[in-house]
């Protein structure tokens, strides 16, 4: 059993709620996202991302719309549908309840 | 200097040297092959492609070289990348599955049913063919070859011809077999000329019992799936697949057993032909002089050894019996040790070449001797 991975497990179980989370105030596209994750050191690398967003838009979690952009290909920005929001309020609670659990348990 | 390739993606053109152009294709496709029938692939691969060339973009490179190519799939990450997060439970499913019964549509003689069960049971599927042979004067083996060609599936992606030879699909195995596959296209165009006849005889004969077991044991799941008896079929199933390894067990050992049977045979075959030979040529040299002489040949005596002096009789004769001996011989110590090096190919023409001439010889002085 690796260190390596098992913290890329962790990382890997909260990444959907990131990804929500930061599409939860404004719209954003792959690349945006991406960023913000990677800021976060929550992604080591990008190719991880596609798949999720496809599997979350093809959840109904997210929808997209096609923009222009002036220096590369049109882009897509991503945002929360009415069901997205409530998944991502549960996830938070549960996220909640998670971290005062794990907090109990370490600090004890 | 260097070739460039004009490339469009996500519609925007780019200039790429040739082989960093290679480098990214092999990426994309083996980040396709890696994604398999992941729901929404082609939509995944068109994001993927569009993020590259972006980052393509804000290079503002003339033109792209491996260099760039190597640094975008860097912080793109390898193809295991993408799945990681993809319904983990199927994954492990994909790793779990050990062989499955496959036809094995890449070496076939009809439908490759018997390479397939060769491939189940880790043994040649010349034993396998021979064993059909073998049973087709009893009619059974045929219309049972053409039952289990109905049966069986065929392995069409290469997931499946892993799963068929008993390897998880995971990337990098895919990608060796795609890469072994490559390898034996090339080595095939090599020896085109030495591919031939005398090819086949490989070692290992075990577990026809196991596959029997197999066979039975998933018929019985399936007439008890009918059944609705699913609950006793699973338990039969089971005693069955526990009773087919204790017989590709025992098939193991019969297999030993046989080598060793056939070694003996051999051996006193063997014995036998040199002690009649040499008995024969003493007989031979007692009666030597009454050859028989065709008319128009008297000019061919006896003295010089022509065509129809006994010693070629004698020859032809050890030759036609002793070649097959001699296979015989490295066929049951091929059985016995897996190890054990074979022929080339043309050695084994050769041999049946000689063979072929010997017996008509053979055939022909025995005729002009009696």
């Amino acid at each position: 059993m690796k260190v390596e991975n098992t913290k890329q497990q962790m990382r890997k179980g909260i990444l959907e709620f990131c990804i929500l989370s930061v599409l939860k105030d404004r719209d954003l596209y792959a690349s945006e996202i991406l960023e913000r994750l990677k800021e976060a050191r929550l992604l080591v690398v990008e190719g991880t991302l596609y798949p999720l967003l496809t599997r979350l838009k093809n959840a109904d979690l997210l929808q997209y719309r096609w923009e222009e952009s002036s220096s590369g290909p049109p882009r897509k920005y991503y945002t929360l549908t009415e069901e997205g929001t409530q998944f991502l309020e549960e996830l938070k609670s549960t996220w909640e309840e998670l971290q005062h659990a794990i907090n109990k348990v370490t600090q004890s | 200097m260097k070739k460039t390739i004009n490339i469009n993606l996500a519609g925007f053109v780019f200039y790429i040297d040739e082989d960093a152009y290679e480098a990214l294709q092999k990426y994309l496709n083996n980040i396709r092959t890696y994604l398999g029938n992941t729901e929404g692939k082609d939509e995944i691969i068109d994001d993927i492609e569009s993020r590259i060339a972006e980052l393509f973009s804000e290079k503002q490179k003339q033109v792209i070289t491996l260099t760039e190519v190597n640094e975008v799939i860097e912080v793109m990450g390898q193809p295991e990348d993408y799945m990681s997060e993809e319904e983990p439970e199927e994954k492990k499913s994909y790793q779990q599955s050990s062989k499955r019964l496959y036809r094995d549509p890449d070496s076939t003689v009809l439908g490759g049913v018997c390479s397939g069960v060769g491939h189940y049971l880790n043994i040649d599927a010349v034993w396998i063919r021979l064993i059909f042979l073998a049973m087709v004067w009893s009619g059974v083996s045929i219309l049972f070859y053409f039952i289990l060609w109905a049966i069986i599936p065929k392995a069409e992606t290469t997931a499946q011809k892993l799963e068929m030879k008993g390897k998880a699909a995971t990337f990098s195995n895919i990608e060796d077999y795609v890469r072994k596959g490559y390898e034996n296209v090339k080595d095939d165009f090599k020896n085109v000329d030495l591919k031939g006849a005398g090819e086949k005889a490989k070692q290992g004969a075990s577990g026809f019992f196991a596959f029997l077991g197999e066979l039975i044991s998933k018929l019985f799941s399936a007439l008890s799936k009918l059944l609705f008896f699913a609950f006793l079929g699973e338990i039969i199933s089971k005693l069955f697949s526990a009773l087919s390894k204790l017989l590709s067990f025992i098939a193991n050992i019969l297999g030993k057993l046989l080598g060793v049977i056939i070694l003996i045979t051999t051996v006193a075959l063997i014995i036998a032909l040199t002690v009649s030979f040499i008995i024969g040529s003493f007989i031979d040299i007692n009666i030597g002089n009454d050859l028989l002489v065709l008319p128009g040949f008297e000019f061919i005596g006896p003295d010089w050894g022509g065509p129809f002096h006994p010693i070629w009789y004698h020859i032809s004769m050890i030759l036609t019996f002793g070649i097959p001996a001699f296979s015989l011989l490295l066929f049951a110590l091929q059985l016995l040790f897996k190890n054990m090096g074979r022929l080339s190919g043309s050695i084994k023409i050769g041999l049946l070449a000689v063979w072929m001439i010997s017996l008509v010889s053979f055939i022909i002085l025995s005729l002009t001797q009696f």
